[in-house]
């Protein structure tokens, strides 16, 4: 199984194929963002505070074995809309801390190698390029995998070529 | 005239507030804006401002979602925020201050793209201890890099980008008791 987290409009999501098990979430249709409360470590772990259709995606990406992201640059950053739906998945992750290559991180929730796969459409620059690859970098490391990539698309109708089924 | 944004989206009182609320303790003309206000609010406000502080948490290895989207709006604006002074505040929950390298070179992303003056930033570790004045004995170096930063502010001077955390602790430790406090609060909430 594999979680998709896109912010693609209808037309281009449609010349993407997906497996009739994945989990495909429109970061687009997702209204509340996170506050902040910890709830979801706290009180209810993996659930958010926000009882919606995104309240539970740590879930997800659990029974999965790809974590896929697609989304618009901004500024070498996922869109603000990706990046909603991202803040409401750290109970995918426990709170604690610990040590991880020499730094602190959150202990592991689930003990699984993840592939996270990171699709980056729309104009983008060398900066912005380092900026994702930094970023990647940095997620996988928190999620606590080694398997993990940014791909860039310029053009968004290339899409389809450049993902791979 | 100085516009300053408090990126978090916090009820309570967060440790970006408090870091503005510092600095503008040194500012003669000011206004502080809450990320929940009214993108345009903050817009109009900018437009009259020479020099824009914004102070954000760190999530997920960037700017949180919030902070992100009046970027946008302030992007699809640029004409109205070019050539305005920028200076940045990022804390984060992990001790060390160097988390918040990969948002900050997001942010410089944006300044570049949007004409902004990139003034420097300053970088907290451990920002839910610095960002509370009961645990100020425990942060002297950081809160004297915030007052430094404060300064550069004021006399709308370049700084450094200045990377600080809590005194004291190693990892180790700061882990142990940061630990503790998770299952203090896990507990609470059982109750
Ligand atoms: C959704 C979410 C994601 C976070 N991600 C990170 C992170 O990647 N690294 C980190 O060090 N702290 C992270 N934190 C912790 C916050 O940066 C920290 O609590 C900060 O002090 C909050 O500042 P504020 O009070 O100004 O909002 C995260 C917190 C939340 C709620």
């Amino acid at each position: 199984m594999r979680t998709i987290i896109h912010d693609l409009n209808e037309n281009n999501l449609k010349k993407l194929k997906f497996n009739k098990n994945d989990k495909i979430i429109n970061a687009l249709e997702c209204e509340n963002h996170c506050i902040g409360c910890f709830s979801c470590w706290t009180k209810h772990p993996t659930k958010c505070i926000y009882q919606d259709n995104f309240s539970n995606i740590a879930s997800y990406i659990k029974d999965s074995n790809e974590f896929i992201i697609i989304t618009d640059n901004k500024f070498g950053c996922f869109s603000s809309s990706v990046k909603k739906v991202l803040e409401r998945c750290i109970g995918y992750v426990l709170p604690y801390f610990t040590i991880r290559d020499n730094m602190i991180h959150h202990k592991l929730r689930y003990n699984k190698q993840l592939s996270l796969k990171v699709y980056v459409y729309g104009n983008i620059n060398k900066e912005e390029i380092m900026s994702f690859n930094a970023l990647t970098r940095a997620v996988s490391i928190n999620i606590g995998t080694t398997k993990y990539k940014a791909y860039f698309i310029n053009n968004i109708k290339e899409i389809d070529n450049v993902y791979i089924n | 005239m100085y516009t300053l944004i408090d990126g978090s989206p916090k009820k309570q009182q967060s440790n970006s507030k408090y870091f503005l609320e510092y600095i503008s303790k040194h500012l003669d003309e000011y206004h502080i804006y809450n990320i929940n206000n009214n993108y345009k609010l903050i817009l109009d406000n900018i437009k009259q401002s020479d020099t824009i502080v914004l102070a954000h948490p760190l999530y997920v290895d960037s700017p949180n979602y919030s902070t992100l989207s009046l970027l946008e709006y302030l992007y699809n604006n640029k004409d109205r925020v070019a050539n305005k002074n920028f200076y940045v505040i990022i804390n984060c929950g992990f001790r060390e201050g160097e988390h918040n390298l990969t948002a900050l070179s997001i942010i410089k992303n944006w300044c570049t793209k949007s004409n902004v003056n990139y003034m420097g930033s300053l970088l907290i570790g451990a920002g839910e201890i610095v960002g509370k004045p009961k645990y100020k004995l425990i942060c002297k170096k950081a809160l004297n890099n915030l007052k430094l930063f404060s300064n550069c502010i004021k006399n709308k001077e370049l700084s450094k980008d200045i990377i600080t955390t809590m005194d004291l602790l190693n990892n180790k430790i700061y882990c142990k008791l940061a630990n503790k406090s998770w299952n203090k609060k896990i507990k609470r909430n059982k109750k």
